[in-house]
């Protein structure tokens, strides 16, 4: 693993972060509407507008505004908030956990979920597991979030009445969120894992390990799924970046607090310093995460190192 | 137009048109899922089209005293809360989510697609290309859409748009992968040292061998697309009333989640039948496209 | 081989750890029924500041950590609250008000007549977002300190509005503004009953009992610290788990769509209460554009429109069809008059057709109308609710039916509040809410933000209306602009709301005051 290869996948993750920090800048720019009128209220009048624009800074040309944006979040301070004149970086900070955790709970259930599927269907292949755990899996990667998110409301708060409806009080809050977009990125999981399994089963080392007279249960975990595992993790990997995006209806539909429930509101309110804030701190995330991933990747399989 | 059989090793096997497409339908045949998919495809299609025919009600006609029914003899799958029939919406609704679902892919197809034939044919191109792409991506899909959505307002033509921009770099992907294997192989050479113009060679030689994935790839993102489009319209930023949109209707079914289970069931199965059909579509055609990759993502 | 092995495990392990370090954060509102006085309100959506002069929307929360000087009652009697009494001059330009002489700020410090010198001093800043309503206020001199007096430019009823709102009115402490700066609109320091213990941005809102309260307003049953020892506001933006919540009582207080009354009034945990709101709800047309200044069609518009079928269907009959620019439940309404307006506008399809064809448009082979090579087709701006979005379709189904196309735009509040006042819209549907007239100035003054109707007459009728101290005379006045209006036709009134509210079974002694104030807090108890 060459420091070269780090540092040069460092310079590019920056480059990109840089870009998005533009992008977002730019395209909130083009969104019409700004926030003064929002914040004034039904009785404004024009001056106020005014006077209130001015104060805000809204009135500045573009490349100051953005210059402002960046140079404070480069040391770490996303500015305040239009509407609320709360520092951002606080507010991020105290729901950005919230997120992550339902991202991470997420990514478990969907991997449980998702390699247990797999590996039965591959080991199955072409029976009747294999096509109830596809079956399975198609279902969850067709179903749109926001109608499960409800279906699992439904069955699990209102009629068995076994989890809190919504908010966050604790835990237990959590779990609606993380079960529907984990039963959702299960399915993608699954049929990564079939694929991946049934391209290793075929292989000669496992007919050998088969030959040998290995327990089916060795065979299956210490050689067949080890190497079927890199694409899979990759594949987690990424989906990491969509969980994130993901969040953002089972944030709404649950009404937990959460990062991306900022960014939505915060569009909605023109709030354009607390969507450029957001937006830039998923970037980063995002960023970070496909990263140690290729890192992870690149370490596991020597095929690349050298690149 | 030569088409030559990729068998992911670098091998050619040049074959003819008719009989390459005998040999894949005849793959595809054989499995049922595909078959199946093909059928929901085709059925929603054909809902779409027939609509204004075989709706048993007028989507749009109101009768306030006959709100929130429950499915009846009148009313298969129910009423909304303004007393419309929901069947009638729901198949109205098969057109509109198989509009959105083309036009999206489309211009995600078309836009991938031609980044992806650049970036790989040229190096030059390719790093400022895959930046940029990099860039989309990192970006959270929903938010983009949004944003795109906030910037030109509120419509299912915007929507449609949205969805399309946040597709194309999948596509570039695919098409600049597929695109860098090709460009090595002998024919291409070949058509180099015989000093074919790049658009020849692009449009006659590469082009068609990175169709397969492309083709499995249109399948799966028409499902996604309709997925996305329906998040939209389920938030409001995409079909305005009346129009009777899937997501749009889940959304107004909100409302009534306890008072109406038919409002929140129905348009939901809806929109999980449609992408389950060109998902399981897209399966087949991949399996049978190569009967060597099926096996692999 | 076994290297791969530990990286997957280390997948699986490394979430479940960071998950729960991450979790160790305290922080959770207890979900106890609370007993013993710990009040839960479902609340919508966070607020955006505590500062009165940064922001010009006012809700419950805002209001009880604050003291006025006054308070109307359920009558519209002015009656004390931080003011023991008060002296009007003669010619109503000079209002003194004579302060208790026990108000203590929660930082400890006295209120004196300097604090309130103070605050309408701010209020009438540049930026204040309040100026508006306090225009008449000339200067504002401190007489002893117990004393101070206003001097106005002239005489303004309608000043009581502000003296007696809790949270537009609130005295703050000068010594925390110096001290905060703008950092004040999050860390406030009132007087008010209540104090703020814990505010978690997008989570819930915690507040607890001034134990060294005695200044509530007089006519409330308890003048001193409230009955309970907590509030807690809890943010729920999602309305069908608002409501789920309700009706299992998880909560003890939520404003109900019509929607749901029925079924929460069947529900024995729950008391649902309804009393008039004090707005109305518009289709307003922009004044500027086509075709609104054909007068035919804004006059065939009045006969378009179900009123009736949408209180009933839309709202649950929990609202009721309005004709007249002011609703029931605010002075200057007149019976009458709405009378006289319900007999000249019913709702008839027939008679809009034949206004239309009378001013020269002519029904297209699409069904629709047209003049001059133009269909009769208009969008309208509402807002992403589903109340608006569903009276939005009734009306779209309603004009179908008379040959007018409406296009329906749902638009994000922001963008409403924004673009309106440039005249970007065609038509909106949209609601005004205070509890005096003097709403009716501030919705079409200079044509006003939303329909741009300029009108001069109307402007200094409003304008004249905003400055007569006699009542009988102003009332007048807010008659003939009503008058005015029904002529004009810049918009159709649709209905007045009704508001409902539900509370769970422990409350009791719920006491509503419908002029601003609403919900008297400070007399609720918990039975349990």
């Amino acid at each position: 693993m060459s420091i070269a290869y780090i540092v040069r996948r460092f310079l590019a993750a920056f480059g990109v972060l840089i870009g998005v920090s533009l992008l977002v800048f730019l395209m909130l720019q083009l969104i019409p509407g700004d926030p003064v009128y929002q914040i004034l209220g039904e009785m404004a009048t024009e001056e106020q507008a005014v006077a209130m624009r001015a104060r805000l800074g809204l009135d500045q040309p573009l490349h100051i505004q953005y210059f402002r944006f960046m140079s404070g979040a480069l040391r770490g301070d996303l500015g305040r908030s239009i509407v609320t004149n709360r520092s951002i970086s606080d507010e991020i900070a105290r729901r950005f956990p919230l997120t992550v955790r339902i991202a991470l709970y997420a990514v478990l259930i969907q991997s449980i979920i998702g390699c247990s599927l797999g590996i039965l269907a591959s080991l199955k292949h072409r029976k009747w597991p294999d096509n109830a755990a596809m079956l399975g899996a198609l279902l969850g990667v067709s179903s749109p979030s926001f109608w499960l998110a409800l279906i699992l409301m439904l069955v699990f708060s209102v009629w068995l009445e076994w989890l809190p409806i919504s908010g966050y009080t604790d835990w237990r809050s959590l779990v609606l969120p993380s079960l529907t977009l984990g039963l959702l990125g299960g399915g993608r999981i699954a049929r990564m894992t079939r694929s991946s399994m049934l391209e290793v089963l075929r292989q000669d080392y496992v007919r050998t390990a088969r030959a040998k007279g290995l327990a089916e249960r060795v065979v299956v975990f210490k050689h067949a799924f080890k190497n079927a595992i890199i694409p899979i993790i990759t594949l987690i990997g990424m989906d990491f970046g969509s969980l994130l995006g993901g969040a953002l209806i089972t944030e709404t539909v649950f009404a937990i607090p959460g990062v991306a429930q900022l960014a939505i509101t915060g569009i909605s309110r023109r709030d354009f310093p607390m969507v450029q804030g957001v937006v830039l701190v998923m970037a980063v995330v995002f960023t970070m995460t496909n990263l140690l991933v290729d890192i992870v990747y690149s370490l596991v399989n020597p095929r690349i190192r050298y690149q | 137009m030569n088409t030559y059989v990729a068998t992911g090793k670098n091998e050619k096997r040049p074959a003819k048109s008719k009989a390459y497409a005998a040999i894949v339908w005849h793959e595809f045949k054989k499995n049922k899922g595909a078959l199946i998919g093909l059928g929901l495809v085709i059925f929603f299609i054909s809902i779409g089209l027939l609509a204004p025919y075989i709706s048993p009600h007028d989507p749009l006609l109101m009768n306030q005293a006959n709100r929130l029914q429950p499915p009846s003899i009148t009313h298969w799958l129910g009423t909304d809360e303004h007393g419309r029939d929901l069947m009638s919406r729901i198949i109205h609704g098969a057109r509109i989510s198989t509009t959105v679902g083309v036009v999206a892919v489309l211009i995600a197809g078309v836009g991938g697609v031609t980044l992806g034939l650049t970036a790989g044919y040229w190096k030059s191109a390719d790093a400022i290309i895959m930046t940029m792409i990099d860039l989309l991506m990192a970006f959270p899909f929903l938010l983009l859409a949004i944003g795109i959505v906030s910037i030109l307002g509120p419509s299912l033509t915007n929507t449609m748009i949205a969805v399309g921009i946040g597709g194309i770099a999948g596509y570039c992907r695919v098409t600049r992968a597929e695109v860098l294997r090709v460009r090595e192989l002998e024919f291409v050479e070949a058509a180099h040292a015989l000093g074919y113009s790049n658009a020849r060679i692009i449009l006659n030689h590469i082009l068609p061998n990175v169709l397969a994935p492309i083709i499995v790839m249109v399948t799966l993102t028409l499902g996604s697309s309709i997925l996305g489009a329906a998040a939209l319209s389920f938030l409001g930023l995409g079909a305005q009333p009346p129009q009777p949109e899937w997501g749009f209707m889940l959304n107004s079914a909100r409302s009534f989640v306890m008072r109406a289970w038919w409002y929140s069931v129905f348009p939901g199965l809806a929109i999980m039948l449609m992408v389950l059909g060109f998902n399981m579509l897209g399966d087949g055609l991949r399996d049978a496209l190569d009967p060597r990759l099926k096996n692999m993502m | 081989m076994r290297k791969e092995f530990k990286i997957f495990a280390l997948v699986l392990i490394v979430p479940i750890i960071a998950a729960t370090l991450l979790g160790c954060t305290p922080r959770s509102v207890t979900q106890q029924p609370a007993g013993g006085g710990h009040f839960i309100f479902a609340w919508v959506s966070d607020l955006p500041t505590w500062d009165p002069d940064r922001t010009t929307w006012s809700e419950l929360p805002q209001s009880l950590i604050y003291d006025g000087l006054v308070e109307l009652d359920m009558d519209g009697n002015v009656t004390g609250r931080l003011a023991r009494r008060w002296e009007l001059s003669e010619d109503g330009l000079r209002w003194r008000f004579f302060l208790r002489e026990d108000v203590y700020f929660h930082s400890g410090r006295k209120m004196t007549a300097d604090a309130v010198k103070f605050r309408f001093d701010r209020m009438r800043q540049p930026d204040g977002a309040n100026r508006g309503m306090v225009s008449s206020i000339q200067e504002v001199n401190v007489i002893d300190t117990y004393t101070v007096e206003f001097v106005l430019s002239f005489p303004d009823p309608t000043l009581w509005n502000i003296f007696g709102s809790a949270f537009f009115g609130a005295i703050i402490d000068p010594v925390a503004v110096a001290e905060l700066g703008e950092e004040f609109g999050a860390k406030p320091v009132g007087t008010g009953p209540w104090i703020i213990e814990e505010h978690v941005s997008g989570s819930h809102l915690t507040l607890r009992r001034n134990e060294n309260y005695r200044w509530g307003a007089t006519y409330w049953d308890n003048q001193g610290p409230p009955h309970m020892e907590k509030i807690t506001f809890r943010f729920i933006p999602d309305e069908t788990t608002r409501m789920l919540e309700i009706a299992q009582g998880s909560v003890d207080y939520t404003f109900v769509p019509p929607g749901e009354t029925a079924r929460l009034r069947q529900n024995n945990r729950v008391n649902v209460i309804t009393y008039p709101g004090n707005g109305i709800t518009y289709w307003g047309f922009n004044m500027k554009k086509w075709p609104w200044t054909d007068e035919s069609v804004r006059n065939a518009m009045q006969f378009a429109i179900n009123k009736e079928g949408i209180t009933q269907h839309a709202l649950e009959g929990l609202a009721r069809p309005l004709w007249s620019a002011l609703p029931p439940s605010i002075a200057g309404f007149n019976q009458a008059h709405e009378d006289e307006l319900r007999a000249r506008f019913p709702f008839s399809p027939d008679r809009a057709r034949a206004t239309l064809e009378a001013g020269g448009w002519v029904r297209g082979t699409d069904g629709i109308y047209a003049k001059d090579g133009q269909s009769l087709r208009v969008s309208v701006w509402v807002r992403n609710d589903p109340l608006q979005v569903r009276i939005a379709e009734m009306i779209e189904s309603d004009l179908a039916a008379v040959g007018v196309d409406l296009v329906i735009e749902i638009v994000e509040q922001a963008r409403i509040t924004s673009d309106t006042p440039q005249g970007l819209h065609q038509s909106l549907i949209w609601q005004y809410g205070w509890w005096d007239p003097i709403i009716l100035w501030f919705v079409f003054r200079d044509g006003g933000i939303r329909m741009h109707h300029v009108n001069e007459e109307l402007h200094n009728l409003l304008l004249t209306g905003h400055q007569t101290v006699d009542n009988a005379e102003r009332m007048q006045i807010y008659l003939q602009a009503q008058r005015l209006l029904a002529e004009q036709n810049p918009w159709v009134v649709l209905y007045f709301p009704e508001v409902i509210v539900a509370f769970s079974d422990r409350v009791e002694n719920i006491r509503i005051n419908h002029r601003g104030p609403g919900l008297i807090v400070n007399d609720l108890r918990l039975t349990r």
